[in-house]
């Protein structure tokens, strides 16, 4: 059974002050995510990524259609919490999640609110930083540490509540390389190693390629799904709506074009070195 | 002459406390009119402290900032002077929008400026354009805004100044790829209609790549490396060890070399790529 479950979903914001109402954020969105995929949503900015994020743990409750989560309405108010525990939601800015002034004692405030039992939110929290690589700081102030740091702790204190499915809203755009490079090693692992459903939005193409699945949102609505090599393979649509192809791609199109055979699905410097090696031997 | 020159200046957050931290180490950098400057590092490497020096914003502790070969300490009305010659724009300036109106957020640097209600407007119409800021919008509060506008209100409010040398500390981040390209280009244009010089932090080596006539590399608060773009790629061993990279475009290029193909290892960008995987494929086909 999927663990989000989008069917015919359309939302909007309230009104502004004028009263305008405004253009739907979310457009009859269908999409079924399944447990232990990991997913990248890629999209412009103002394309409706975020909302999504907020309606699938029920931040946001659609105006029409319906979001369901391991099979919950997220408009019953009784599941709510089961919800909640069910999808975790980490922001783009690390400043705005930390709320304790030790770094364990930031990652044990949601298990504390579950009412979780002392023992074992001790070792919910030990587990969770091991994860994300940073249980060496665990008695250090949030405040000295770098940006890429602080949203490894922010995603440890999602991990301690031990959610089926993360969602992350742009986790590494404040973040310099090492940073992004940290934080996505973090998230592999949640995937990979503790099965949890991953849903990645990003705006960095070189990030999105290492999901097994991704979904392309344009002017509110789905307009791409599909593993990275299909997604990619198709350049001109991509780049229609704002959004790019990784630099490989950008460069096998360029030679395509120009009558040299390689193809164009090239995501990694790896595919990109052995195909023209490839064709330079054939010869 | 130099336009914009550091020497030996060091700066200590926290000095005389026991949590001193050095976050500039003796750094000499030298940048001359006209210039295009990237200045790359990693987080903590002493970037964001550097160019909040140099339009006097923090003192140093040791050392002197010279513009047009002056001290811009040496008098109060130097300092007041060169905050207006040389105009800083922080990371994530959207944050720093304030007033109620696009237009007056935009006036504000040019009213402290003193200058004609008449100037100021002049000011303000030709800084939004510079941004691709719509007249209508002018009158809108910042905050109804994406994103992606209000960076360009906030960069419009520096521009608005008229500076000789124009910083951006890390311009394009958190933006999508159309945001990205549209803030460089704007930067582009803005220095090649008045010549001004620019100086960017930067963390995207393809950036840097396209764009900078000069790469200031900065690391542990100190300058690591600094020269023309090709000087500074060719170190992608160094540069890694730093904990910076190379465009993803370079890295082919080595691969491609350490299987014994005859490529040039000074590819920054995809155009570059393109013409000598090219040349790559046509001698190949000659040598049959």
């Amino acid at each position: 059974m999927a663990i989000i479950k989008f069917e015919n979903v359309t939302f909007r914001y309230e009104s502004d002050e004028e009263g305008v109402a405004l253009a739907p954020a979310v457009k009859d969105f269908s999409l079924s995510i399944e447990k232990g995929e990991f997913v990248a949503i890629l999209g412009h900015n103002g394309s409706g990524k975020s909302t999504l994020a907020k309606l699938a743990n029920g931040l946001l409750l659609p105006e029409k259609g319906r979001v369901l989560v391991d099979g919950m309405d997220t408009v019953n108010e009784e599941d709510d919490i089961k919800i909640k525990q069910t999808v975790g939601v980490v922001f783009q800015n690390p400043d705005n999640q930390i709320v304790a002034t030790i770094v364990e004692e930031d990652v044990a405030f949601g298990p504390e609110n579950l009412g979780i039992e002392p023992t074992e939110i001790r070792r919910r929290v030990d587990s969770a930083l091991k994860t994300v690589g940073m249980y060496e700081y665990r008695k250090h102030g949030p405040h000295k540490l770098s940006g890429g740091q602080k949203q490894r702790v922010a995603i440890a204190g999602i991990i301690a509540m031990e959610p089926r499915c993360i969602i992350l809203d742009e986790p590494t755009a404040m973040l310099d390389p090492i940073g992004r490079r940290d934080v996505m090693n973090a998230i592999k692992r949640l995937n990979r190693d503790l099965g949890i459903t991953v849903v990645f939005i990003t705006h960095y193409m070189e990030e999105a390629v290492e999901a097994d699945r991704i979904v392309v949102m344009d002017d509110s609505r789905l307009l791409m799904d599909g593993t990275p090599k299909e997604v990619f393979a198709d350049a001109t649509k991509i780049r229609s709506i704002g959004l790019d192809v990784p630099q490989t791609c950008q460069l096998s199109e360029l030679l395509r074009a120009d009558g040299i055979k390689l193809k164009n699905d090239l995501l990694s410097i790896d595919e990109l070195v052995e195909n023209i090696d490839a064709l330079l031997k054939g010869k | 002459m130099s336009h914009l020159k550091t020497e030996n200046l060091t700066y200590i957050y926290g000095a005389g406390t026991p949590f001193k931290i050095t976050a500039l180490d003796n750094v000499n950098i030298n940048i001359e009119k006209g210039d295009f400057v990237a200045i790359i590092g990693h987080t903590g490497s002493g970037k964001s402290t550097l160019v909040q020096h140099l339009n006097g914003l923090l003192k140093p502790t040791d050392g002197k900032i010279f513009l047009d070969g002056e001290d811009i300490h040496q008098s109060k009305s130097k300092l007041f002077d060169t905050r207006f010659r040389v105009g800083l724009c922080f990371q994530y300036p959207e944050y720093q929008l304030f007033e109620s109106t696009v237009y007056k957020d935009i006036a504000f640097g040019p009213a402290n400026m003193g200058l004609s209600t008449a100037e100021i407007d002049e000011r303000v119409r030709k800084a939004a354009k510079y941004v691709g800021i719509p007249d209508e919008m002018l009158s809108k509060s910042p905050f109804d805004l994406s994103g992606g506008e209000k960076r360009r209100v906030a960069i419009a409010g520096v521009i608005s100044m008229e500076p000789e040398i124009l910083i951006l500390d890390e311009p394009t981040s958190g933006l999508d790829p159309m945001g990205r390209e549209q803030i460089l280009d704007l930067i582009k244009n803005y220095r090649e209609k008045t010549g001004s010089t620019v100086i960017i932090v930067s963390h995207s080596m393809d950036d840097v790549a396209r764009f900078a006539t000069k790469v200031i590399v900065m690391n542990d608060s100190k300058v690591d490396l600094m020269g023309t773009v090709d000087g500074i790629f060719e170190n992608s061993t160094h540069l890694q060890e730093i904990g910076l990279s190379v465009p993803q475009i370079t890295e082919v290029f080595i691969r491609l070399r350490k299987k014994g193909y005859p490529v040039s290892e000074k590819i920054y960008t995809v155009e570059q790529g393109y013409r000598e995987l090219k040349r790559l494929f046509e001698g190949s086909v000659n040598n049959d």
